[in-house]
């Protein structure tokens, strides 16, 4: 019996051993930190990739440009994702490995696409890919986006991007979502999700286009990198497809309605204010007759001292630029504001919730704003 | 080598195995894993109560062949359901790393498992639950501390999901889960007779039925149900529970063991039970004989692609129903026998 | 010829003096052994002879108590001159005893006792005059503490006995002395606290021992295998110590020790996989104190067993679970390094062991040259010459540090060959097979009983038990008897292992 044992475990192990011979080893992984996806003129897919380079044996012929980066950049087209990613198998000179990208982009031409949606479902299955990776929808084309970045804060690619990423969503000027957000808000019945909106400084025409600089909020919000690269704003997917674009200051309110930003910045009568969240914002959702009632409240202070009538000012221009905003939204049928999670719970299955059909109901809706504003300052 | 548990140890693994293979079964073992999954967790709880309960009758009423026929329905469950339990082994290993490696390699090491853990018998496999139970509350604390601000409360709702008849359809099916692997019980070493049985089942489906229901209100929270109902890949299954993407990677390691040691002691779980009770359909075999066939059996199954077929998706969405229904007739035929004996 | 001395050493001895004499002459190789002697004289008017081992025995008492004793002894005034009479009135000895069992007679007097042979009389007196040399009480070598006693057990059963007396200071205290060896006897002794040692586990260990038939035993190692319940596992279920402090608590808390001749440790059963972690520091520092080195031990041993295994299992399969700063400081270390991971760590590991052998080998005198050799010259000279990578120097360091944190010798090399499978395991299947090791690890450990009681007890089964498992909580809180004592509730499963 023992020996019956012995020899099945060794069969075991011998078998093991064959099949898990050809190894992964760490350094012969090409990992690919950034992703870029367009769509060329004759509707083929492109893909660029950004790699780190290892060591100093890795010569940077095998696609860079520039031989100083430590990164190399490839760049393919396919008919499909998934030969576009078997090409560039074909075409690194080491393992693909996905499981650490840390950035999408998309172009906008290809985000806005019908078919979008089935692409990141693709990438979603894409094996290995972990989908914890950072969204952006950039103007223009998303290769040069992902050859444009390049190493700044530290010497890690990884480190400048979780920073940049970082910094922008504290300051409010970008959603806190990434690529898994958008793969699951399109697959589910909530609301709709978002993604940062990213371009290149190619000219003064462009960036004042993508900049909102009549916002009463702050008017030099840019983050500006020496790369040139810019994040600021959101996209707003509309099952799967982009279906608005918000600017900075926009997108500052929305994340305020979210809770993801605490403090805002006013800028009125040539004077600006910096108000913090007093409490957690409230959203609800009341049904009057067919349609429903929309109704969102937030709490601000303001640490300087503003006397009554400059309160009332901040109350006005901000619940002015919400109700904006909750309009826009309204007018593309878009719900970014978490609204749709608060009406579902009113009902009992997915059925009746499905037929309730929110974003008509959403577009028709009575939209409630109330801004509270005071002075945590000690007179 | 005879294979037997004690009541203590055979409570705390079918306790265990029970919230492991109710939460895997409805969320990474369907197809489309439906919304208030963990509602039918507890439905199926109270639902399979009764059942639990009338177990003790049929081995006191129901006298040899009603005991034997109903051994060999718990037998098969459980042998199927260590098959289950084994490809869902073997699917987690390929969706972490092992993609490329044939799925008999990747079945070897659960099977040698399997056979070590039913060799080392019941009351090791029941101390090693206790002890998984406690390492399960701290790696879910951690999980859970980990994901905390990724998790959306709201995606709960609407709160039947898609409807009675899905919430309805899954409580059965997990009453069949709990039927079966609550089996342990009734024919373990003593017998589950007496009132401290009676609870102890209680218990644990109790117990189990919150656990599962927690860990799958937990799962929903994190990655939502999709709305097209279409079937979904292994792929995208698993990343929905293990990487899910909304956290960063290098905190999913403590899910990760979570998830293997949850498969591992539901597979030592069912398998000891299968070869415990193929030991006592057959009282001459060996216990390592009953575990080296159990562990081949299961091995065998998994790798046919059985564990994956409408067939069996059939027969677990009736196993609760036949169950039920054995039950019933033999304890209403023991009744009737035992007015006439009266 | 071995036939005749078996037949000789069996039976009893007869009256006749010279023909004894002849008997145990034949039997102690006197005609080539120099070291026996058979001193011929008269005792209170009978011819006797005292037969010993030449530095076995105390010659000075000898002299003084036996000798003399007899010089000056009278005749006999109140009945025969027999054995009986010269314990009684003749030989100052404390202890002696009349013994006519031959083969009793030849194991004493190889054992460093003195037997004194009576012309006309069948029976001998067996004098407890054992004079070797032996190491006095000395610090503990192994097992040193920071705040508690300092002193060892030493090789000398008796004294070994009588500070085990020291620290429990009770009637209850018994001691029972047996031989083992079929050839070749070893004087054991089990000693354990009347009022506090289930009769039952007594019972079993007496069992065990008794049943012991190997031709000889050396020391408490040997015991331990041979009345082991799992031969086969990986981990002790007994534990061997040092320390009188430490065998006075197991003694105290029902626990049974057991002594060896020549051998200066304790054997303590029942035991817990988490006795093992255990120390005296835990006992006398604060229980705060006690707490935090006990984790600071359960963390080494979770890292001394899965660490390396975890790393090549990350490296080689689950790199998006390492954060991409760290991955690319691996892959840039190991950009150079010509073998695959899981070779790599097998050359560290085993050089580690390496290194460690002959550290515990070498004379003491050049072991800091060695610590040299290996910790900083091996160990840089194999990352400059790109054998090993220097993330993969800190892995088997810091396990190193892990394995040493772990109290128990015996126990921290059950660990490495632990350790040993998980590294395999995970390079054939990452974290899978780290998964599946670490379940039949712990399938293995619950299955394991230590004198029928199971090792993982009592966490698994579940039993009460005082707030000292696996942190210490306050001393005043620890009023519970231990599970396996006389007033605890578990009971050991019978007839579990035995001896071999």
């Amino acid at each position: 019996m023992r020996g019956c044992i012995a020899a099945a475990v060794l069969v075991a192990v011998g078998m093991s051993l064959s099949a898990c011979s050809p190894s992964m080893e760490v350094e012969n992984q090409a990992y690919v930190l950034v992703m870029g996806i367009d769509r060329t003129e004759n509707g083929e897919i492109e893909l660029t990739i950004r790699i780190p380079k290892i060591g100093q044996s890795e010569s940077s012929n095998g696609g860079g440009k520039d031989e100083a980066s430590p990164y190399l950049t490839y760049a393919v087209r396919a008919g499909s994702y998934a030969r576009a990613i078997d090409a560039l198998q074909v075409m690194v000179p080491r393992e693909l490995n996905l499981s650490h990208i840390k950035l999408i982009i998309a172009s906008e031409r290809i985000a806005g696409r019908s078919d979008f949606r089935e692409l990141v479902d693709q990438i979603a299955e894409t094996p290995h890919l972990y989908n914890t990776a950072r969204f952006i929808v950039c103007e223009g084309s998303a290769g040069d986006y992902a050859k444009r970045m390049d190493s700044v804060i530290g010497t890690r690619l990884s480190a400048e991007i979780d920073a940049w990423f970082d910094h922008c969503i504290q300051q409010g000027f970008i959603p806190d979502s990434c690529f898994a957000d958008v793969y699951y808000a399109s697959n589910s019945l909530y609301s709709d999700p978002t993604a940062v909106w990213g371009f290149m400084d190619s000219g003064e025409a462009d960036r004042a286009a993508s900049l909102n600089l009549d916002s009463p909020m702050r008017r030099d919000a840019v983050m500006e990198s020496p790369s040139q690269l810019f994040l600021s704003g959101a996209a707003v997917f509309r099952g799967g497809t982009l279906a608005l674009r918000l600017d900075n200051g926009e997108t500052q309110l929305l994340n305020l309605a979210l809770n993801q930003t605490r403090s805002i910045s006013v800028a009125l009568a040539g004077k600006s204010y910096e108000l913090t969240r007093a409490h957690r914002s409230k959203k609800s959702v009341s049904s009057e007759k067919n349609n429903p009632r929309v109704e969102l409240e937030i709490s601000l202070t303001c640490e300087d001292q503003i006397t009554n009538g400059q309160a009332s000012a901040i109350e006005a221009a901000l619940t002015d630029s919400l109700l904006a905003l909750v309009r826009k939204c309204q007018s593309s049928k878009v719900d970014p504001f978490g609204f749709a999670e608060l009406a579902a719970g009113r009902f009992l299955t997915t059925g009746e919730w499905i037929d309730y059909n929110w974003r008509s109901r959403f577009a028709q809706a009575e939209p409630r704003i109330v801004v509270h504003a005071k002075s945590s300052a000690v007179p | 080598m005879k294979l037997r548990v004690s009541p203590k140890p055979a409570a705390f693994s079918a306790c265990a195995a029970m919230a492991a293979r109710v939460f895997c079964g409805l969320s990474v073992d369907c197809v489309s894993p439906g919304y208030a999954a963990w509602l039918s967790a507890i439905i199926g709880a109270a639902l399979s109560v009764p059942v639990l309960w009338m177990y003790g009758h049929v081995s006191v009423v129901g006298g040899r062949t009603a005991r034997t026929a109903f051994q060999g329905f718990i037998l098969a469950a459980s042998l199927t359901g260590s098959a289950v339990t084994m490809a869902d082994i073997a699917h987690s290993a390929g969706y972490l790393a092992l993609d490329r490696v044939a799925p008999a390699v990747l079945l070897l090491p659960a099977a040698l498992a399997l056979f070590w853990c039913i060799t080392r018998n019941g009351d090791s496999i029941g101390y090693a639950a206790m002890i998984w139970a406690r390492l399960f509350a701290l790696l879910l604390l951690i999980v859970v501390i980990l994901q905390f601000p990724y998790y959306r409360p709201e995606w709960l709702r609407p709160i039947l999901g898609s409807g009675w008849s899905t919430v309805a359809r899954n409580a059965v099916r997990a009453a069949g889960w709990f039927c079966t692997i609550g089996g342990i019980w009734i024919f373990r070493e003593d017998g589950g007779e007496g009132r401290s049985g009676k609870n102890a089942i209680l218990l644990s489906c109790a117990v189990s039925g919150a656990i599962a229901a927690l860990l799958l209100a937990l799962h929903a929270m994190l990655a939502p149900a999709f709305y097209s109902g279409a079937a979904l890949s292994w792929q995208l299954r698993l990343d929905a529970l293990l990487t899910n993407g909304r956290t960063p990677l290098y905190l999913q390691m403590p899910m990760i063991i979570l998830w293997y040691g949850g498969l591992f002691h539901l597979l030592g779980c069912e398998g000891f039970a299968a070869a415990m009770l193929l030991q006592q359909m057959a009282p001459r075999l060996d216990g390592r004989v009953c575990a080296g066939a159990v562990t081949l059996c299961a091995s065998a199954l998994a790798l046919s692609g059985f564990t994956g077929s409408r067939l069996l998706a059939l027969l677990i969405r009736y196993q609760y129903i036949a169950a039920a229904g054995f039950c019933a007739i033999v304890a209403a035929r023991g009744g009737l026998q035992t007015c006439a004996d009266a | 010829m071995e036939q005749n001395r078996d037949d000789l050493a069996r039976g009893e001895i007869g009256r006749d003096l010279r023909d004894n004499i002849a008997r145990f002459r034949r039997l102690l190789y006197s005609d080539i052994n120099t070291d026996t002697h058979f001193r011929m004289f008269e005792m209170a008017g009978r011819d006797v002879c005292v037969v010993y081992i030449d530095g076995m025995a105390d010659e000075k008492k000898i002299s003084e108590f036996v000798l003399r004793a007899g010089a000056e002894a009278g005749p006999a005034q109140d009945g025969p001159v027999d054995a009986a009479y010269l314990i009684r009135r003749v030989l100052q000895i404390a202890q002696c005893e009349t013994e006519n069992r031959v083969k009793a007679i030849l194991d004493g007097i190889a054992s460093g006792m003195a037997a004194v042979l009576l012309s006309g009389c069948d029976d001998a007196v067996l004098m407890d005059i054992r004079g070797y040399p032996s190491r006095p009480v000395n610090q503990t070598t192994n097992e040193s503490v920071v705040i508690g006693p300092q002193e060892g057990f030493v090789e000398n059963l008796r004294t070994n006995i009588t500070l085990l007396r020291r620290y429990v200071p009770s009637p209850g205290l018994i001691a029972e002395s047996m031989e083992v060896g079929t050839r070749v006897s070893c004087r054991v002794c089990l000693v354990y606290l009347k009022e506090a040692a289930d009769e039952r586990i007594v019972s079993e260990l007496r069992r065990r021992l008794k049943c012991i038939d190997a031709p000889s035993v050396q020391g408490i190692g040997a015991i331990q295998q041979l009345i082991e319940d799992s031969p086969w596992a990986l981990l002790p279920q007994m534990l061997q110590t040092e320390r009188p402090d430490r065998a006075a608590s197991f003694l105290i808390d029902g626990q049974i020790v057991i002594l060896a001749e020549n051998s200066p440790y304790a054997l303590a059963a029942p035991i817990t996989l988490f006795h093992q972690l255990h120390t005296s520091d835990d006992s006398f520092a604060r229980w705060q104190y006690g707490t935090l080195l006990r984790l600071i031990r359960i963390w080494g041993m979770l890292i001394s067993i899965f660490l390396p295994g975890l790393y090549v299992s990350l490296t080689d399969y689950h790199m998006h679970l390492i954060p991409l700063s760290l991955l690319g400081s691996i892959s840039e270390a190991r950009a150079n390094v010509p073998f695959p991971i899981l070779a790599e760590i097998l050359i560290m590991e085993f050089s580690f062991y390496l290194i460690n052998e002959a550290g515990t080998r070498i004379p003491k005198q050049i072991g800091s040259a060695l610590g040299i050799v290996g910790a900083l010259i091996l160990g840089q000279a194999a990352v400059s010459a790109s054998i090993v990578s220097p993330i993969l120097v800190i892995i088997v360091a810091i396990t190193g540090l892990g394995n040493y944190a772990v109290p128990d010798y015996s126990f921290s090399l059950g660990l490495i060959i632990c350790r040993l499978f998980v590294i395999v395991l995970g390079s054939l299947y990452g974290l899978y097979g780290i998964c599946v090791t670490a379940f039949c690890m712990l399938m293995g450990i619950c299955g394991m009983r230590s004198v029928g009681l199971p090792y993982v007890a009592p966490i698994a089964p579940q039993e009460r038990h005082n707030p000292d498992i696996l942190l210490r909580l306050p001393i005043w809180l620890q009023r519970r008897p231990m599970f396996f004592s006389k007033a605890g509730r578990m009971k050991p499963r019978a007839k579990q292992g035995g001896a071999r």
